[in-house]
C-alpha cells in the first residue's frame, strides 16, 4: 500500500533521464556525423579523399625538413590534441595553434615563415593531424602559476567571444551551435561545432583550410567584420572550442561541405 | 615511383596486377583548376589555370585520355577500369596545364 507513491517518483526519474541524457550526447557529436553518406564514404576511402594529396605532400616535406630533429611524425602524435597552447618568449606569452607552431619551427631553423593557409603549412598540419587521429582532445593550462592565470584569462575571453552577438545577423556562436544543433540552416544541418576534424578539405573552398580560416568564414557568415588571419580573437575562440570539446576523439583531417 | 612534377599525382590500383585481369585505376591530381572567371577580394581577375589534358599510358599504349575544361572542380579525380595486358612494365600519367607546365609520373607495374 505505502509503496504506491514510489511509481510516480520512478516515472519522473525516468523522464528526467530521457530528457537530460541525450542532450549531453548530442552536444559531443563530431562534425563527421553531419556529412551525407556519400561524403562519409569519400572520407573513408583514401583513393577518393583529396586530403590524401596533402598528407602525402606533408610526408615528403617532413622527410626533407623535419625528420632530422623530430624523427617520425608519430613522435608528435599528441601535439594536435594539445594546441592551442600558451608559449612564453622574452617574458611575453601568447596563444599559438599548430599552424603557428609550424611557422615558429621554420623560423627557429632559419627559414622564412609562410602563411597560415599556405599549401606547405596545411600539408604539415594535415600530416600531424592524421597521426593524431584517435587522440583525445586535451587543451590544458601550463603548469606555472602566472601561465595558468594568463591561460584562464584567454579562455574566458574565448568563452565571451563565443557568447557575444556579432554581425548584421546579430548572432553569437552559442545561438546556433548550442541552441539549434540538428536544426536546418538552409541546406545544412547545424553541428555542435566541435573542432575534431581540422584542417578541413571544404568542398565549398575546393581547398584545404585551417581552423583559422573556418572561423573567419563563420564571421563572414553572420556578416561581421572579419578578424585578420592569426588574430588573437581567433586563437582565444579556438582555445575555448578545444576546452569545450575536451575528451573528444580527433578524426584527423576531414572533408566538409 | 619517379615523380618529376610539382603537381602531386596519386595513382593507385584497386587490386594487385595480374595479366588479363581487370583493375580499377584510381587517379587524383592536385591542381587548382582555376577557371579564369573569378576575381579575388581586391577585384583583380585570377588568371586561368586549367589542366588541358591528362593521359595514361601503359608502356606505349594510350589507355586513358581526358580533356578538361572550366567545369571541372579543383583536384580532379578519375576512376576507370582497365584489363591488364600480359606483360607491361610501367604505367605513366602525363598532364599539361594552361600555364604551360607539364609533367609525368611513372609507376612500375609488378605482376603477381
Amino acid at each position: 500500500m505505502h509503496f504506491s507513491f514510489i511509481w510516480p517518483c520512478l516515472l519522473s526519474l525516468g523522464l528526467y533521464l530521457i530528457v537530460a541524457t541525450p542532450l549531453r550526447a548530442q552536444v559531443l557529436q563530431s562534425g563527421q556525423l553531419f556529412l551525407s553518406p556519400q561524403l562519409q564514404a569519400m572520407q573513408q576511402d583514401a583513393d577518393a579523399n583529396p586530403v590524401s594529396l596533402w598528407i602525402e605532400k606533408g610526408q615528403s616535406l617532413w622527410r626533407d625538413n623535419c625528420q632530422s630533429c623530430h624523427n617520425t611524425p608519430q613522435t608528435l602524435r599528441t601535439s594536435a590534441a594539445e594546441h592551442p597552447r600558451l608559449i612564453t618568449h622574452l617574458s611575453s606569452s601568447r596563444l599559438i595553434n599548430l599552424e603557428d607552431q609550424i611557422n615558429l619551427c621554420r623560423q627557429r631553423v632559419g627559414h622564412h615563415p609562410k602563411g597560415l593557409e599556405d599549401d606547405d603549412t596545411l600539408s604539415l598540419s594535415a600530416l600531424l593531424h592524421s597521426v593524431a587521429k584517435g587522440q583525445k582532445i586535451h587543451a590544458h593550462a601550463p603548469v606555472d602559476a602566472t601561465g595558468q592565470q594568463r591561460w584562464q584569462d584567454e579562455l574566458s575571453q574565448g568563452a565571451q567571444l563565443y557568447a557575444t552577438r556579432i554581425g548584421r545577423l546579430n548572432l553569437a556562436c552559442v545561438h546556433c551551435h548550442d541552441d539549434k544543433v540538428g536544426a536546418n540552416l538552409r541546406a545544412e544541418v547545424i553541428s555542435p561545432g566541435h573542432p575534431t576534424g581540422f584542417p578541413i578539405y571544404r568542398l565549398n573552398w575546393q581547398n584545404m583550410g585551417s581552423i583559422d580560416r573556418r572561423l573567419r568564414a563563420c564571421y563572414s557568415g553572420v556578416q561581421a567584420n572579419l578578424p585578420a588571419p592569426g588574430s588573437i580573437k581567433l586563437r582565444q575562440l579556438e582555445l575555448f572550442m578545444k576546452v569545450r570539446a575536451n575528451g573528444m576523439t580527433l578524426d584527423g583531417p576531414s572533408i566538409r561541405r | 615511383m619517379t615523380q618529376t612534377l610539382d603537381v602531386p599525382v596519386r595513382l593507385s590500383l584497386s587490386r594487385p596486377v595480374r595479366s588479363n585481369s581487370e583493375v580499377e585505376v584510381r587517379l587524383m591530381l592536385g591542381h587548382v583548376m582555376e577557371t579564369g572567371f573569378r576575381h579575388d577580394s581586391s577585384g583583380v581577375q585570377v588568371a586561368k589555370d586549367i589542366l588541358q589534358f591528362v593521359k595514361v599510358h601503359v608502356d606505349d599504349t594510350l589507355i586513358f585520355e581526358a580533356e578538361l575544361g572550366t567545369g571541372m572542380a579543383a583536384n580532379p579525380m578519375f576512376f576507370f577500369s582497365f584489363t591488364m595486358p600480359p606483360q607491361a612494365t610501367d604505367m605513366v600519367v602525363s598532364w599539361a596545364d594552361h600555364q604551360g607546365r607539364s609533367g609525368q609520373m611513372r609507376r612500375p607495374l609488378t605482376y603477381r
